[in-house]
């Protein structure tokens, strides 16, 4: 077992990247409090990438907005700028870890199911009326990253852990790695998280989805991000490595208080939108 | 396709096309599977129709479920971790072998020249 703990392994990987500067001057426009939609939506033009996306991201079936979105400003309007923001940083999450050795993973069909889980997990949390669907769709976006740390720092133990699921895969993974390293990837991705300074219950979510009764603060998040990877398992769209459907968590499912129609919107919603989307996050 | 009136609607069916208000806002989406408190939604906001999936005549029903039922068994091994007994994890092995017979449906309909 490797004597290095979660927190060790991320404490020398570089910061994220930060957000667009165009971010900043937005921030700024809005606490002189004198800025009309029109003018955010000009400081965002500027930047061409995130003007692109952002329109893109209004008219795709992320949102479903009855009418096409064709101005910034009205775009902007839709989503929010805290939205967008978490939005970005989720990108940002993925081009950071774009140089993995393909040996390890698959990174195509990695953020395919990243993405697919960042979209269960919204659906989910609009049917539960959460207030912020896009945090939870960052969470499910980002709940796998440890995953990627292990790969990207522990080549050798990333190595075992395979050959050990390649040889009898009745073990789920995360169980592999507990063996192998001492601690699954949930744990790594709540610490690389941690210091990246996300908001802590995005933090217990993603450490805690292949065990959300641990969480003592944020169960419901855990618990939803734990559905959220169900379903979209056993859809059957992408792979983190996992070959088999993870353990259904019955107590996380009824924490929800979700009935069984939603859960079957669910798995249709996610399926159908799921083609649209990640044409948005993967370049 | 089949138009339905609201009133004859069933819990359970699901939606052909998104059911919309008049100024245009999707009330329930494509593939929306309709429950009785929706219904009656519909019926309060005076929406007077809805467009549903049927699946034909009683013998393409039976092929359908046939079909649904070989996918769940080809599905199977990949669930052997979860509680097979669960009512959830029943209700997901069905609704994704739903969903595959149906895209296979749609292919063949496609195929024939008739989306």
């Amino acid at each position: 077992m490797s004597h290095i703990s979660a927190s060790e392994l991320v404490r020398n990987l570089p910061v994220l990247s930060s957000l667009p500067a165009v971010i900043d001057e937005l921030e700024a426009a809005l606490d002189r409090g004198d800025a009309s939609m029109t003018d955010l939506g000009e400081i965002v033009k500027k930047d061409t990438d995130l003007t692109a996306r952002l329109l893109r991201l209004a008219n795709s079936s992320f949102y479903g907005f009855p009418k096409g979105v064709e101005t910034v400003a009205e775009a902007l309007s839709l989503i929010g700028l805290e939205q967008m923001k978490q939005l970005l940083t989720g990108s940002l999450v993925m081009e950071y870890f774009e140089n993995i050795p393909a040996s390890s993973v698959n990174m195509k069909t990695f953020w395919e199911h990243s993405i697919a889980t960042g979209i269960a997990a919204k659906i989910l949390s609009i049917q539960r009326r959460a207030t912020e669907p896009e945090l939870f769709f960052v969470s499910g976006l980002i709940h796998d990253i440890g995953r990627l740390v292990i790969y990207l720092k522990l080549p050798q133990e990333s190595r075992e852990i395979l050959e050990t699921y390649e040889k009898n895969n009745a073990v789920p993974l995360y169980e592999i790695e507990k063996n192998v390293i001492g601690f699954d990837h949930g744990d790594i991705g709540g610490e690389l998280l941690k210091k990246w300074d996300f908001p802590i219950k995005l933090v217990e979510a993603v450490k805690y989805h292949h065990r959300p009764k641990y969480s003592e603060v944020h169960f419901s998040e855990a618990a939803l991000i734990n559905t959220a990877n169900f379903v979209v398992n056993a859809i059957g769209i992408g792979s983190s490595g996992e070959k088999l459907v993870p353990p259904f968590d019955a107590r996380a499912w009824e924490r929800l208080d979700l009935s069984n129609a939603a859960l079957k919107n669910t798995i249709k919603e996610t399926q159908k939108q799921f083609s649209d989307v990640v044409t948005l996050f993967v370049r | 396709m089949a138009i339905k009136s609201t009133d004859t609607l069933k819990e359970g069916m699901v939606l052909e096309s998104p059911i919309k208000n008049e100024q245009g806002q999707v009330l329930f989406g494509v593939n929306h599977v309709l429950k009785e408190k929706h219904i009656d939604m519909l019926m309060a906001w005076g929406i007077p129709e809805a467009d549903v999936i049927v699946e034909g005549d009683d013998e393409e029903e039976q092929r359908i479920e046939k079909m649904i039922t070989i996918e769940i068994e080809k599905i199977r091994p990949r669930f052997v971790r979860c509680d097979l007994e669960h009512p959830v994890v029943q209700e997901t092995m069905r609704c994704v072998s739903e969903l595959t017979v149906h895209e296979k449906l749609r292919k063949e309909r496609e195929m024939e020249g008739n989306p």
